[in-house]
C-alpha cells in the first residue's frame, strides 16, 4: 500500500472509489485539520495522488510518529 | 509425523498446539484475525461493551508489528455515554496501559509488548476489591491498589477498536478479543492462554461472565467484511478505511 498526504481542499475531490478510505468523514486529518491522507495500491494510483510526495507504509508510520510533523500529540 | 492440524467433522480445519494435551474441537478453529496498518484503520461502534461499577476483565491477543514511535499506540478506547471514559493503549515507553479519568495504570518496565510475536494481554480489574492487575501470557502480574479510584466506567456510545478520535498508531494483528464482568484470576487467565492457542471462551470455566467475544474474522474469514461480530453479545464493529484483505490469517496457534 503506498501513501500520500493531501491538502486537506482536496477533501472532497478524492474518488473514494480508487482509495481505501471508505469516505471524507473517515480519513485521518493533521491536527490541525490542513491535510489528510489517502492510501491506495502501487499499481493503481489515483490521478489526485500522482503529483505529491508518496510514502510506503514504513515511511508514513515513521513521519506520523514524528510528533513535530503535527498529527499526534504528547500524553 | 503429525502437523496438528486437521479436518473436523463439518469439514472445518482446527489446530492443536502440540504437546498441550488439549483435545481437539472440530467444533472451535481460530483461523484468522484483523491486521490495523497503525495509520487509519479501525473497528467502530455506536455502542461500548456495559462495564459500569462493576469488575471486569479486558483479553486481547496482539501481534504488534511496529516499534512504538512518539505517540501512543491506540487498542480500545470508549467515549461518551454514561461513566466515564476509558482507554487501552501502548504508551510511549512502550508500555500497555489503562487510561481513565477515574485512575491510570501501566503494565510496568517489565511487561511491554514484543515485536513480530504473539502475546495475549489481559487487564482484570476488581472494583469490589480495590485492585487492577496487567497480565502478559496469563502470568507475571502487576497489580495496583485502587483503593478510592473506583468508580462508574459506564456504557459508551462509542466504542473504537484501533483508535482514539484521530490516534491510531497501533500496527500489528489483534485477535480473540474479550471482555468479561469478572476479574479473572492468574489461574483463570493462564487456562484462557493455554500455551499460546486461543481457546473456545464459550467453554471457559468462567464463560457465564464472558460478555463480548469479538473473533476478528472467525469463522467466515474475508467474506465477514465490513463487520467484526460479537460472538457473545451484541456489538456489531464496522471496518473503518479496510478491506476483506485486512481479515487475516496470521493467529496465535
Amino acid at each position: 500500500m503506498i501513501y500520500c498526504i493531501l491538502d486537506i481542499r482536496e477533501l472532497s475531490k478524492v474518488n473514494y472509489n480508487e482509495v481505501m478510505q471508505d469516505s471524507s468523514h473517515t480519513v485521518r486529518e493533521n491536527l490541525a485539520g490542513t491535510a489528510f491522507i489517502i492510501s491506495f495500491p502501487a499499481d493503481a494510483v489515483p490521478v489526485i495522488a500522482e503529483a505529491p510526495q508518496k510514502y510506503t507504509h514504513r515511511e508514513m508510520l515513521n513521519y506520523l510518529g514524528d510528533i513535530s510533523n503535527g498529527w499526534i500529540t504528547e500524553d | 509425523m503429525s502437523t496438528g492440524i486437521g479436518v473436523g467433522i463439518a469439514g472445518q480445519v482446527f489446530q492443536t498446539k502440540a504437546g498441550a494435551g488439549i483435545a481437539p474441537d472440530p467444533s472451535y478453529s481460530n483461523l484468522y484475525s484483523v491486521l490495523f496498518d497503525g495509520v487509519d484503520e479501525s473497528l467502530d461502534a455506536t455502542v461500548s461493551p456495559n462495564i459500569g461499577t462493576g469488575d471486569f476483565t479486558i483479553n486481547v491477543w496482539l501481534y504488534k508489528t511496529d516499534a512504538s514511535g512518539s505517540g501512543s499506540q491506540r487498542i480500545f478506547s470508549k467515549q461518551g455515554g454514561t461513566g466515564s471514559d476509558w482507554q487501552v493503549f501502548i504508551n510511549n515507553p512502550g508500555q500497555m496501559q489503562w487510561s481513565s479519568s477515574l485512575w491510570n495504570d501501566a503494565s510496568g518496565v517489565g511487561l511491554v509488548p514484543a515485536l513480530n510475536v504473539w502475546e495475549m494481554w489481559s487487564y482484570s480489574v476488581s472494583q469490589s476489591g480495590n485492585t487492577a492487575s496487567w497480565y502478559l501470557n496469563g502470568a507475571n502480574p502487576n497489580t495496583k491498589d485502587i483503593s478510592g479510584s473506583t468508580g462508574d466506567l459506564g456504557v459508551g456510545n462509542n466504542f473504537t477498536i484501533g483508535r482514539h478520535n484521530s490516534i491510531y498508531e497501533f500496527a500489528g494483528n489483534m485477535d480473540e478479543i474479550s471482555l468479561w464482568n469478572a476479574a479473572l484470576t492468574e489461574a483463570e487467565l493462564l487456562d484462557l492462554y493455554n500455551s499460546g492457542a486461543p481457546t473456545d471462551l464459550s467453554k471457559s470455566t468462567q464463560s457465564a461472565n464472558l460478555t463480548n467475544w469479538f473473533r476478528m474474522g472467525d469463522p467466515s474469514g474475508p467474506s465477514s467484511y465490513p463487520t467484526i461480530a460479537d460472538a457473545k453479545g451484541s456489538i456489531s464493529m464496522t471496518m473503518t478505511n479496510m478491506s476483506s484483505a485486512n481479515i487475516t490469517t496470521n493467529v496465535p496457534t
